[in-house]
């Protein structure tokens, strides 16, 4: 016990280079457009499929070079506000339509490779997969129409993906993400269901055309 | 515009493609499935087989937080649907069920009620003439005689097949508890396994009743745990028949595994740890068919026998599978027993 406060120190010490800070430099891309993007993705799991059609507004870009004891390092950061509108498709159990908005962080390399985390939030409606009866207290058996629940979803997913508006020169971006999405209030508890999604990022013409009046 | 539109149509269409009457004809190859939805839960009803007989197996599945889907074997296919139809019922808070359900409607009488509306709907579907006969397997077991001993419910049935299944907890335990003493004293005897045997006989002798349901849950996985350590016996896995279809439509593992992790499933069984059915048993009067498994701990032979001598049916016959734990693992022989129950009922 009485090397203990020696003991801390040593570990105390050790562990200063993890909290030294390297010098970096941020600068805030003020040319960044902010239009929006769109994601158009195939989002499912290995044998029900659906789809994800995302709208990205920009809401920060910055430019970050860290330098470190030998080389510089410059990565590209964006901040972004999703609204998404998906639907998969679970032969026999459902079909759910849902409606998320994300705040998205991507981060993209000089090489094109990026990187992106996004938390969600939104609502759900499901579509039972299957004719849906109710019985009467009578006993009478009818079909309910449109059967299927209305649920909270919370979102979280990390992908990763390559931008090819150098080698193409056309702003395309090619991304595959992996997210769990927990609905509730599912049986007084809540369902989680993994999904895969793969798509790309592009910007509109649509939407640029709308840039370039705003800006004018 | 005109790719949006398209787009809005497609999605349209497809949630609207459920709200078309749905054309239902008896086949002898039927593969239906469909929803009944009552007090806030959707529960999910596949109908495979022969519907042209006349004749439904409603499997009422194990758990709680069970499948129906695990009682979809090949057997099944290849032996019992090509004579007669199997519904399989997701019961509530249980696999492809879905739904908002509310705590307050987890209760016992509720499955009762619940398994009414699915006899209802198969009635209504298939034919008011069609005839149901209940399989539950254990837990089943409980949901089947809450509906069969309330008000006329009885009336809807041509018959019970109660499979390795369960309709007094206490009575239930009590057998786990003396099954676990006789056949552990016996591998002691003999060498096997004997450590393992006399921490499970100490720990089933140091229980007194009414038993706490942490007490029952223990004693469930020792019955469980002692199926294991028959030699000779190999006790079915359910994970294999999960794992075997894991790549299918057919369940939603997601929603399984939610679902039985549902914290609501620890209310249910302290509701029914001290339920016993026994009393009313007299009051049922459908022709009945016990099976029970020689080597099964959890639903020892003894309750199977027990609801043969208290139950009110003139028409009543057991079966004690030689070579079966607590999953049907004679299942050739068990789907043979339920065909000819049927064809004589």
């Amino acid at each position: 016990m009485r090397f203990k406060p020696k003991l801390l120190f040593i570990i105390f010490c050790s562990t200063l280079p993890v909290f030294a800070v390297t010098p970096k430099q941020i600068v805030t891309d003020s040319t960044f457009h902010r239009t929006p993007s769109l994601k158009a993705a195939y989002m499912g799991s290995i044998i029900y499929p659906g789809f994800k059609i995302t709208s990205e507004w920009p809401t920060a870009v910055y430019m970050i070079t860290k330098t470190g004891r030998n080389r510089e390092k410059s990565y590209r950061k964006e901040k972004c506000l999703n609204i998404s509108l998906s639907m998969y498709y679970h032969k026999g159990f459902h079909t759910n339509v849902f409606l998320l908005a994300e705040r998205q962080w991507r981060r993209i390399g000089l090489s094109g490779w990026f990187t992106e985390f996004a938390p969600g939030i939104g609502i759900s409606r499901t579509f039972l997969s299957g004719i849906t009866y109710r019985v009467s207290e009578a006993g009478v058996v009818s079909q309910k129409p449109l059967a299927g629940f209305t649920y909270a979803v919370i979102s979280i997913a990390s992908g990763l993906g390559y931008d090819l508006t150098r080698s193409w020169n056309k702003p395309v971006r090619l991304y595959a993400r992996i997210s769990m999405l927990i609905f509730a209030p599912y049986n007084s508890y809540f369902y989680a269901r993994p999904t895969l999604e793969i798509g790309l990022i592009t910007k509109p013409s649509l939407f640029n055309k709308k840039h370039s009046v705003s800006n004018e | 515009m005109n790719k949006l539109k398209a787009a809005v149509t497609i999605i349209i269409s497809l949630m609207l493609s459920q709200c078309q009457n749905e054309k239902i004809t008896a086949s002898l190859d039927t593969d239906d499935t469909f929803y009944v939805e009552n007090d806030g839960a959707a529960m999910r009803v596949s109908v495979k087989g022969n519907t042209q007989s006349g004749k439904i197996m409603l499997i009422v599945h194990g758990g709680p937080g069970g499948s129906a889907f695990l009682y979809h074997t090949e057997k099944m296919q290849i032996l019992l649907e090509p004579h007669n139809a199997v519904a399989y019922w997701d019961q509530r808070i249980a696999s492809a069920s879905q739904g908002t359900v509310n705590k307050e409607t987890v209760t016992l009488p509720q499955f009762g009620d619940d398994l009414k509306s699915v006899i209802q709907v198969l009635k209504y579907r298939y034919g008011t003439a069609t005839k149901i006969y209940l399989m539950s397997h254990s837990w089943g077991g409980m949901v089947a005689t809450q509906f069969l001993t309330s008000g006329t419910n009885q009336e809807l049935v041509s018959g019970w097949i109660f499979a390795n299944a369960v309709h007094d907890w206490p009575r239930n335990d009590q057998n786990t508890i003396d099954m676990i003493i006789a056949r552990g004293e016996q591998e002691i005897e003999l060498g096997r396994n004997v450590a393992k045997w006399q921490e499970m006989i100490r720990y089933v002798q140091s229980l007194v009743f009414p038993l706490t349901v942490v007490q029952s849950k223990k004693l469930n996985d020792y019955a469980w745990e002692a199926m294991d350590l028959i030699e000779g016996f190999a006790p079915l896995n359910e994970d294999d028949i999960i794992n075997e279809n894991l790549i299918s439509d057919r369940i939603p593992y997601t929603s399984l595994l939610c679902n039985l992790l549902n914290p609501v499933q620890r209310q249910l069984l302290r509701e029914v740890n001290e339920k016993s059915f026994s009393d009313l048993l007299v009051n049922i009067t459908v022709p009945l068919l016990v099976c029970s498994g020689r080597h099964d701990f959890v639903c020892p032979t003894a309750t199977g026998l027990d609801l043969l001598t208290r139950i009110g049916s003139a028409d009543k016959q057991s079966i004690t599978f030689n070579n079966s734990g607590h999953n049907l693992e004679e299942q050739s022989a068990y789907i043979n027993a339920f065909i000819e129950f049927i064809a004589c009922h």
